[in-house]
């Protein structure tokens, strides 16, 4: 296992890892710890014996005749007084809807009021029932009202609010659902966080976030809060589940018709973060940008045409034609050309520069490849590295993914760009290699016009 | 007899490997102070827990799997403010040395540390158990109750990630002229 291919800097990075692993222990403190082990092991060991001592025979045996009578013969002790308790408590309707009916559904048995009301039915009872469901809503609202009053009934509150079948009614509660979110958002951070987090958990471990009801609430869990929740969704170890979660969010948002506004705060959540700093937030950051987008324009005749546009371009770029390509090249920016997909060695040209990269012999370095520095000319470089494969596939803004090799950056470096993916497998390589070359465009006076020409490989 | 001989056995497994759990709760947590609190709870729950030890896996593997768990549930305790908590651990702060720490360890070990630190806990994880305290692929994939599969695939993408992030910090940004 190693980190650098130069010997140098591997046998840096092993005396480092050996540090870190010498990372001096205070003794006083390692010998005050044992101390206490021994400690809480002695105090556990009495507990221990005290649990046997209760747990003999002698004393357990007559607690459970005990228990046992209490149960099967309560008449022996109260005198028929537990069954009358019973009864009474059933009277009062707390599932009233508030003018003291009971609820609309009833149970078979009409004849008997229902008991306990609808926050306290079983799961069966959740049903897709437009009464029943306004009568549950209304209850939880209600529930909410008095938690906003009385904390110690969020948790109260936030259970029943979890349990709530929004997948049902998501479409017709969506304001409550809304006025209940902010409430959330606008409570103190502790709070809030661990609620929300409850939500979200909630629907991770049912693995439904792609159900309208997960998308329902991660819509407005993210337009809450976008920040922490791009940051947490980075945080997520399965980055198919990353992915996932947040595509819920924008095809939710595409049914409400709100993609600008998740694209809006996309771009806001750059703008007050250092996202390069985070390389998990910033991996997110990007493929939200990316999908996002793709959904935007997703089966538009936009779409179409910078598909077409992009494989005219392709065919110019295998003839070496430049002049027809500057043509297509962005009249104010010019074309970047990047080696890798991060943007991390690229060179920028004007239109008059590239429609003469036939007679420019000018080398530029553009990064490493197989171990070897690439110094070559523009028209070198997209012959001989960049075309030098059939590319098999074709795709729209096709979503970024961190896999351990660069990432996509595109949209940290135009944010309106849209970009043709053009894959191909290279059949060769023992490694499964591939390639990808990304066509960039944006729109200038109108027309779409191509900004860059980025190049990404397998690592 | 039974207490002794537990009693015993956890002394003998503290004086060997309490040393090594403390540092990687410590690169965990980032907290000495906290660190040497988890790794008694470590000893604890190892000391309840003997006479469920079935001998599948070694003792070493059987106490990080605790130490996993335990800076696990330490989390899930102190910073109920995670927005998606049961699905990670939480990043550690900057790791708290003295002065005199920071020589003894070296500033350059520090800085890989903080690189350590900016990755995915997962990454973190797996980087800690597999390079650092040179578990196996099987010994790892116990600790962390992850398939083989996984743990060699996240090392892959750890290590790539641990890569870019130490070239990140040493390197140069460019940015397109826009």
């Amino acid at each position: 296992m190693s980190l650098f291919d130069d010997q140098k800097e591997q046998h840096k990075a092993d005396v480092n890892w050996s540090a870190l692993n010498e990372i001096p222990r205070d003794e006083q403190r390692k010998k005050q710890s044992w101390q206490l082990i021994n400690q809480k092991m002695t105090t556990g060991n009495r507990r221990w014996h005290l649990w046997k001592k209760i747990l003999h025979p002698g004393v357990i045996g007559p607690a459970v005749v005990f228990c046992f009578l209490v149960l099967f013969f309560p008449g022996i002790f109260q005198d028929g007084l537990f069954n009358e308790k019973t009864s009474e408590k059933m009277e009062p309707s707390y599932g009233s809807d508030g003018n003291g009916q009971a609820p609309a559904v009833q149970p078979d048995n009409q004849d008997e009021p229902e008991s306990g009301g609808g926050l306290e039915e079983t799961p069966d009872q959740a049903v897709v029932d437009a009464e029943s469901l306004d009568i549950k809503l209304q209850q939880l609202m209600e529930l909410y009202i008095v938690a906003s009053e009385d904390k110690e009934l969020l948790p109260e509150f936030f259970e029943e609010f979890i349990a709530f079948p929004w997948e049902a009614a998501y479409d017709r509660y969506s304001e409550e659902a809304a006025e209940m979110l902010t409430w959330i958002a606008e409570l103190d951070e502790m709070t809030r966080k661990e609620y929300m987090a409850k939500i979200v958990e909630d629907l991770y471990e049912n693995h439904s976030f792609r159900s309208n009801e997960a998308s329902f609430l991660l819509y407005h869990l993210y337009t809450l809060q976008p920040v922490e929740f791009l940051n947490d969704l980075a945080m997520l170890v399965d980055e198919q589940d990353q992915a996932a979660l947040f595509q819920s969010v924008v095809e939710y948002a595409e049914q409400l018709g709100t993609l600008d506004f998740v694209k809006e705060l996309l771009i806001e959540v750059r703008n007050q973060n250092d996202i390069t700093r985070d390389s998990s937030l910033r991996a997110e950051w990007n493929n939200g940008m990316a999908f996002t987008t793709y959904q935007m324009y997703n089966d538009t005749v936009l779409e179409e045409t910078l598909l077409e546009k992009s494989g005219k371009i392709l065919t110019t770029l295998e003839k070496g034609n430049y002049d027809l390509l500057a043509e297509e090249v962005h009249e104010e920016k010019g074309l970047t050309i990047s080696f890798t997909a991060d943007f991390e060695e690229w060179h920028q040209f004007s239109k008059e520069e590239v429609s003469n990269f036939v007679t420019d012999s000018s080398r530029y370095y553009w990064g490493e490849a197989e171990g070897q520095s690439v110094v070559v000319s523009p028209a070198q470089l997209i012959r001989n590295y960049f075309l030098n494969t059939d590319f098999t596939i074709s795709a729209f803004n096709s979503q970024t993914s961190e896999r351990g090799e660069r990432l996509n950056t595109i949209y940290e470096n135009y944010i309106d760009g849209l970009y043709v993916e053009y894959f191909a497998a290279d059949a060769a390589s023992e490694k499964n290699d591939w390639r990808k070359l990304r066509l960039v465009f944006e729109e200038n006076n109108g027309a779409w016009q191509l900004v860059a020409i980025v190049q990404d490989t397998k690592q | 007899m039974e207490d002794e001989w537990k009693r015993i056995k956890l002394e003998e497994l503290y004086e060997q490997h309490s040393d090594a759990i403390f540092r990687y709760i410590l690169l965990t947590i980032g907290d000495a102070q906290q660190a040497e609190d988890l790794t008694q709870e470590v000893y604890i729950r190892a000391f309840k827990g003997m006479e469920q030890f079935e001998g599948r896996s070694t003792y070493k593997t059987w106490m990080y799997t605790i130490a996993r768990n335990v800076i696990h549930d330490f989390y899930r305790k102190k910073r109920p403010i995670a927005f998606l908590p049961s699905f990670f651990i939480n990043r550690p702060e900057i790791l708290q040395l003295t002065p005199d720490e920071i020589v003894e360890v070296g500033e350059e070990a520090v800085q890989l540390y903080q690189a350590l630190n900016r990755l995915k806990p997962a990454y973190r994880q797996v980087l800690l158990l597999r390079h650092l305290k040179e578990f196996s692929i099987k010994e790892t994939a116990e600790i962390l109750g992850w398939s083989e599969a996984k743990v060699k695939s996240t090392t892959h993408r750890a290590m790539a990630a641990l890569r870019s992030e130490m070239m990140t910090e040493g390197g140069c940004q460019h940015e397109p002229v826009r």
